[in-house]
């Protein structure tokens, strides 16, 4: 591993690439601010850039007509958007936007294309990356299909806390109920639930974490799997 | 578009809040909304081993808190509607 302290940025992947991969992709890339909401793919559109998260919550959603959308990806300073790009595609097979304001890094799709044509190990690092975000896809998969409602709630928001650097997540019920593919008023009933158990306290756009452990808990074996695997394939986050 | 809060009067007569409100175009509209959710929320618990929420009612208040619409979840266990 790469993990070099001095090297000016939050981004886990920046910080892994050797000096000579990042000098490829330093002079194209741009730092940006990524309000919430901020669109950074569009289903079936070519993808222009990719964003290397340095904080705030990028979300991959699939969408179905009549607003039926479910997140599949969730993305923070651990990634990247542009996993297609990686696997040498170069449109969106869903939406990416921002679901919790940050800022990152990003590099025409074009420039990382070529930038990963010329260096096996640019190459290596990134695909071992979208190989974590497979499998955390394939766990959201499961869940989606086998888990109940308070259980993907307790996931998702170990996730997101995963993600951030406080135990405050400035998020919307209507956000989540998008990403965990129910109607608002059923997050507003789960999320008193966890209330109740003391997991977490919830005030108008804002999630606090109070208690981590009980939402493992919770969440009953669907969290830490593809955690597991990211350190594995990685190394641990520093 | 006016938003409309849907607050839960649950089983033992207290109130979950819903900080947020959702907008809608009218009336007909968040009561569409009610029937769909209370479907759903009587479903997860069902399917969570847990007694059907059948005694909950949506309290629909609009923006200057007044109660424009009571939508007892029995409703949503007895008839056909919107699906969730």
């Amino acid at each position: 591993m790469f993990n070099q302290p001095n090297i000016p940025y939050q981004n886990a992947l920046l910080r892994r690439l050797s000096p000579g991969d990042l000098a490829s992709i330093e002079p194209n890339m741009e730092r940006v601010a990524l309000p919430m909401r901020t669109q950074l793919e569009s289903t079936k559109s070519v993808i222009e850039h990719v964003y290397f998260l340095e904080d705030g919550i990028a979300s991959v959603v699939a969408k179905l007509p009549k607003g039926r959308d479910t997140e599949v990806g969730l993305i923070g300073m651990e990634g990247m958007t542009g996993a297609l790009v990686a696997l040498g595609g170069d449109r969106a097979a869903h939406d990416t936007y921002m679901q919790l304001a940050g800022s990152g890094l990003r590099v025409p799709a074009p420039a990382l294309s070529s930038a990963l044509s010329e260096s096996t190990s640019l190459k290596a690092l990134l695909l071992l990356y979208v190989q974590t975000l497979y499998i955390q896809t394939s766990y959201t998969a499961l869940v989606n299909a086998r888990s109940k409602l308070d259980e993907r709630l307790a996931r998702w928001l170990l996730m997101c806390h995963d993600r951030v650097r406080t135990d405050r997540l400035a998020i919307t019920h209507e956000f989540i109920s998008v990403m965990l593919g129910v109607r608002r008023p059923g997050v507003t009933v789960a999320i008193q639930e966890l209330e109740g158990r003391g997991l977490i306290r919830a005030t108008r756009g804002e999630i606090v974490i109070r208690d981590r452990d009980g939402l493992f808990q919770l969440a009953d074996g669907t969290y830490s799997e593809p955690e597991r695997e990211y350190e594995r394939l990685l190394g641990k986050t520093d | 578009m006016p938003r409309y809060f849907f607050h839960i009067r649950n089983e033992e007569g207290h109130l979950i809040e819903d900080l947020e409100g959702q907008e809608f175009a009218d009336l007909a509209q968040a009561e569409e909304n009610a029937m769909a959710s209370a479907k759903e929320i009587l479903a997860e618990g069902l399917l969570s081993g847990k007694p059907m929420l059948t005694g909950a009612i949506f309290e629909i208040c609009d923006e200057k808190h007044a109660l424009v619409l009571r939508f007892p979840f029995s409703d949503a266990a007895r008839m056909p509607g919107t699906r969730p």
